[in-house]
Formats: structure tokens, C-alpha cells, sequence
């Protein structure tokens, strides 16, 4: 197998967790069967274990280069083993195996198969399996779809795109951690963002700080009221937020670090 | 004190049980895979059961600080409905060998059939091959007989009863099941299974040893904090603290830790609540709603 997971978990896994990873992919390269995929799939944190793996720069720029932004968070020996099994299923098959493999999974085995896609050949496939994922509850599982993963702004269209970030804010989830989040504003996206506030303010409850990044750039009359008026009543963040997007020009802080900012006050 | 309830029924239960669980002092539960309150027609609805607890009940628990654990198992009852079973019966070795599925179980007898004694069979052998636990529901009616039969199949199979817990013991059934060797569990629920009084009695009369108290609590009239109030109970009634933590703790700990799926420090290392995974949905925790609330505020408002 010349997969660059299966050459980095060589020099990560401890010698009885490599090579037991390395009979199931054998007896699955020589005679595949799905059930064999299932069990192996399933006992990789028995087998493999659950500790964070720790790799060096180098590695981590080649690994960027098969999935950018990989070194963005944090992958434990038994995930990377899950995605590398994801990788060994024949490329024809694979969306109706591994729906029936989303259809069962457990809550880390979800986070692993959602944070898994990018390495498939055919990722582009599984645009309406991602979606699927989208409507959960369950954060983690939400935030290995949407933080940090290329998946979605690869692959998702503009509509599906925007479902995804609305939910991002609505479930108060760091939205400078979805990867590319600046290069795929729309207007579409910004007025959906100012109903949104308008419904918050009339609900009475905060505003995040990061809304406003996606307003700059689409400054309708709207917008511009809607800023001004953040700019004159919101918390200081708010107002250094709300400033920025009427005035992109003048010094401010970046908006990731904005969102690091609104980030750190609601933990 | 820290508890276990290992079981308990949570899809039935609601935010404000798991609310007072957590401020009880329970840390961890297990919750066996059991019927509805009424039969399953469709093979998809276990699945989508099964998938609950590993998934979404699981990270329910989480947000309350809540540990969660699960059994896997076709129960009894819905045992009879054969082309159901069968179908159900090739689904679960996908299920059991999920991270946290402590046990096979709760499997058993309800009306004693002939279908119920085939599937029970069928499950321990499951059990045996996939070597984890099993967690044995003992009927409701011709509970002696039933309790005693289920140990006799077991015995039959080569099962070792010190990987066995037998659940829902009576008085009548206790002295049978402690000496034959199984971790002996009680169901403190009211009205069909036992009080706490009862128990107390019973840790009079036999000790701690191999003793599990749970609550069994679901979509009946049960009480979810059943164990934090009987260990309550047991000390107010002069029984060690030590006794108290085996039969509510430590006990549960070492029977379902046998499946290398649940450990202490799955919860003592854990941050108390993962703060970062809440859904804004669950203010409760984030706002800590019922401790701020000032005195002249009206009972009947409700927080935005």
C-alpha cells in the first residue's frame, strides 16, 4: 500500500498496533469482504489505541499537500487508521459501503469517516452524505464537518455552502475556523447574516462579533445601518467589528483574530 | 459521593433528569438496550435504536458531565416476533463490538417461550465469542423459575458467572444467584420491582459483596436518581461508607469493566463538562439558570 497515511502510522504506531493494521489491510487487499472492513474499521481503538499523534514539520507539509489544512487539528492513531481503511475500499463501491457505515456509526467513528473524506479519490461523491451530516446535533460530530476540514468549501455549492456557516453561527461554533471561510463570502450569505441579527436584536440576545466579517464587503444601505448602529451600542468588540467592515481601510485587528477574541469571552 | 447507575434507561428520560443525575453525584451509567414500551415492527427502527445509544444519547449524557455507557441485545419480549429476531440477530455483532458496549444484554426470559429461549441461546453465544459481559433481565412473572432457568443456561453454555450480572433479584431470588457465583443487581423502581427500604434489608442481611444497586429507570413511573437516594438511605441506616460505595460504584465498575470499554479514568481525567461541545440549545449548563435566578423573578418565567 502507497498511501502517505500508511507511511506516516508506520513511524507512529507502536510495532503490534502497526502490524495489526497491517494484516487487516492485507486480508482486505487479498480477498475483500465487507465484514472484515466493518469488524477492522470498528476495532481500530482497541488495536491501534487513541492517543494524539504528534508529527514533525515535515511530515505535517507533506500531509498538507494529500489534505490542506491538515495540521489544523488534532488526529489520534485510531483515526488516521479508520481513514486509512477508507482509502483501501475499491473506489466503485465505496459510497454504498460507507453509508451503511454512517448509518451504524458510533459518535468518534462519525468524526473520524466525516474528517476521512478528503483523502478519498471520488470525495466529490459524498457532497449529499456531507449534508446529511450537517443536520446533526452532535457538536463534535458538526465540527468535524465544519471546522478546519476542506471538504466542504471544495465541494459543497453556494446554498449548501451557506447552510452550513448559518448553522456554524447558530450552534455559537468559531467561525474563523471554517477553512476558507473568507474566499467563499456571498451576498447571499451577508443578507441572510443581516435578517439573522435583526432577529437576535429583537430577541434580546448578543450578536457575535463575528457576524459582521461576513457583511464587509457587501455594504447595501442596510448593512451600513445595521454597522452603525453595532458601532454606537455593542460591546467593544462588537464595535471594533462593526467598525472594520464599514471601514476596511483603517487599522484593525484581522478578522480571524476577531473571532479568536469572541472565541475566548463565551468559553 | 460519586455513583454509577449502571441502568438506566436514558432516551426516555429528559435534560432536567440528566441535570439532577450530574448534581447527585452520578458520573457514569450504562444503559441496556431494552423495548420501548411497545413492540418494534421494523428491523431499521433497532437499528436507528441501536445508533442512538452510541451516538446521539451518548453525546446527550456528555453535555451534563455524564459518562456513557451502553449494552447491546435483542430483548426478551420482542424475542418472540421471530422474522424480527432474526433480522435483529444479524444485526447486532456490528453493534456489540462499538466503542463503550459493556455487555450483552439485558437478555433473559419474559414469558419463558420457546422463541425466547432460542434467541437467549443464541446471544450468549455471542457474548462468548465476542468475550464481553452479559447483563440478564430475570422476568417479572415466575421470576424464581425464570431466575433459575437463566442461570442454568448459562452454566449449559460454559459461561463463567463472575462475567455475568443477573438484574432485577428479589429476596426471594438473591441467596440462589449469590451463591451460584453472578454479580447480584437490584432495581430500586417503585411498584413493580423494589423500594430502597427493601434494600437496605438486604445489605443488612448479605454485605456488599457482588452487590449492584440501579434504578432501571425509563419511560415508566421510576425514579433516575434512585441510586444517589438509596446510598442516602443506606448511610442514614448505619451502613458503612464503604459497603455503600461498592454496591452504588465500585461494583458496577469491575463487572462492566471486564469488556476493556469502561474505565475510571474515563471520567476521573475527563473535563467535568466539555464546554466547547455545548449546543446552544442547553442553556441550562451555560447559564446555570436555576442558581441565578433572583428571588423576586416569577417561577413562571421562562429563560430566553
Amino acid at each position: 500500500m502507497n498511501h502517505p497515511l500508511h507511511h506516516i502510522l508506520e513511524k507512529h504506531l507502536a510495532p503490534d498496533a502497526f502490524r495489526w493494521l497491517e494484516g487487516k489491510l492485507a486480508s482486505l487487499d487479498e480477498d475483500f469482504k465487507v465484514r472484515t472492513f466493518y469488524l477492522a474499521f470498528g476495532a481500530c481503538p482497541r488495536f491501534v489505541g487513541k492517543e494524539e499523534l504528534n508529527f514533525t514539520e515535515s511530515e505535517l507539509s507533506a500531509l498538507n499537500v494529500a489534505y490542506p489544512n491538515f495540521s489544523a487539528t488534532n488526529w489520534s492513531a485510531d483515526q488516521l487508521a479508520r481513514v486509512l481503511f477508507m482509502t483501501a475500499l475499491p473506489a466503485q463501491d465505496n459510497v454504498r459501503i460507507l453509508d451503511d457505515l454512517f448509518g451504524t456509526a458510533d459518535y468518534r467513528e462519525l468524526i473520524a469517516l466525516y474528517k476521512g473524506l478528503y483523502f478519498l479519490p471520488n470525495a466529490a461523491d459524498f457532497v449529499p452524505r456531507t449534508r446529511e451530516g450537517l443536520r446533526t446535533n452532535m457538536v463534535g460530530v458538526f465540527d468535524a464537518i465544519a471546522l478546519e476540514n476542506p471538504f466542504p468549501a471544495r465541494y459543497l455549492s453556494e446554498d449548501a455552502w451557506n447552510h452550513m456557516v448559518l448553522k456554524a453561527m447558530f450552534m455559537d461554533r468559531p467561525m474563523h475556523r471554517i477553512y476558507r471561510i473568507e474566499e467563499r463570502k456571498n451576498a447571499k450569505l451577508a443578507d441572510i447574516f443581516l435578517d439573522y441579527a435583526d432577529e437576535r436584536r429583537s430577541a434580546h440576545r448578543p450578536v457575535s462579533p463575528e457576524l459582521w466579517r461576513f457583511i464587509d464587503g457587501f455594504l447595501s444601505s442596510r448593512a451600513r445601518a445595521a454597522l452603525e448602529l453595532t458601532a454606537r451600542t455593542g460591546t467593544p468588540l462588537e464595535q471594533t467589528a462593526a467598525r472594520k467592515a464599514l471601514d476596511p481601510a483603517a487599522p484593525a485587528p484581522s478578522w480571524n483574530e476577531i473571532g479568536r477574541q469572541a472565541t475566548r469571552l463565551t468559553n | 459521593m460519586q455513583f454509577i447507575d449502571p441502568h438506566v434507561h436514558m432516551v426516555s428520560r429528559t435534560t432536567d433528569d440528566y441535570e439532577a443525575m450530574r448534581a447527585a453525584g452520578v458520573v457514569a451509567l450504562i444503559e441496556p438496550a431494552f423495548w420501548l414500551g411497545q413492540p418494534r415492527t421494523e428491523v431499521g427502527s433497532f437499528k436507528d435504536y441501536f445508533s442512538t445509544l452510541v451516538g446521539w444519547e451518548r453525546f446527550r449524557s456528555s453535555q451534563f458531565g455524564i459518562r456513557h455507557y451502553c449494552t447491546m441485545g435483542l430483548n426478551s419480549k420482542e424475542a418472540n416476533n421471530e422474522p424480527l429476531a432474526e433480522a435483529v440477530m444479524e444485526l447486532l455483532p456490528l453493534y456489540a463490538t462499538k466503542e463503550g458496549v459493556v455487555a450483552i444484554g439485558e437478555i433473559g426470559y419474559d414469558d419463558q417461550t420457546a422463541a425466547e429461549d432460542k434467541y437467549f441461546r443464541l446471544q450468549i453465544e455471542l457474548a462468548l465469542e465476542l468475550d464481553l459481559p452479559i447483563l440478564i433481565h430475570t422476568p417479572h412473572r415466575d421470576k424464581k423459575n425464570g431466575t433459575y432457568r437463566s442461570m442454568d443456561v448459562l452454566e449449559e453454555h460454559g459461561c463463567d458467572p463472575t462475567k455475568v450480572i443477573i438484574d432485577h433479584c428479589n429476596e426471594e431470588t438473591a441467596q440462589e444467584v449469590l451463591d451460584r457465583g453472578y454479580w447480584t443487581a437490584f432495581t430500586i423502581y417503585p411498584g413493580t420491582k423494589m423500594g430502597n427500604e427493601r434494600m437496605v434489608d438486604l445489605m443488612k442481611h448479605y454485605g456488599p459483596e457482588r452487590i449492584i444497586v440501579d434504578s432501571s429507570a425509563d419511560w415508566g413511573i421510576s425514579d433516575p436518581l434512585s441510586v444517589p437516594k438509596t446510598a442516602a438511605l443506606m448511610l442514614e441506616r448505619g451502613i458503612p461508607e464503604e459497603d455503600v460505595r461498592l454496591v452504588t460504584y465500585g461494583n458496577a465498575l469491575a463487572a462492566y469493566g471486564q469488556s476493556g470499554q469502561m474505565k475510571e479514568s474515563d471520567w476521573t481525567d475527563a473535563p467535568d463538562i466539555d464546554r466547547s461541545q455545548l449546543f446552544s440549545g442547553n442553556s441550562v449548563l451555560r447559564n446555570g439558570r436555576k442558581t441565578e435566578r433572583s428571588e423576586t423573578e416569577s417561577d413562571n418565567v421562562i429563560e430566553n
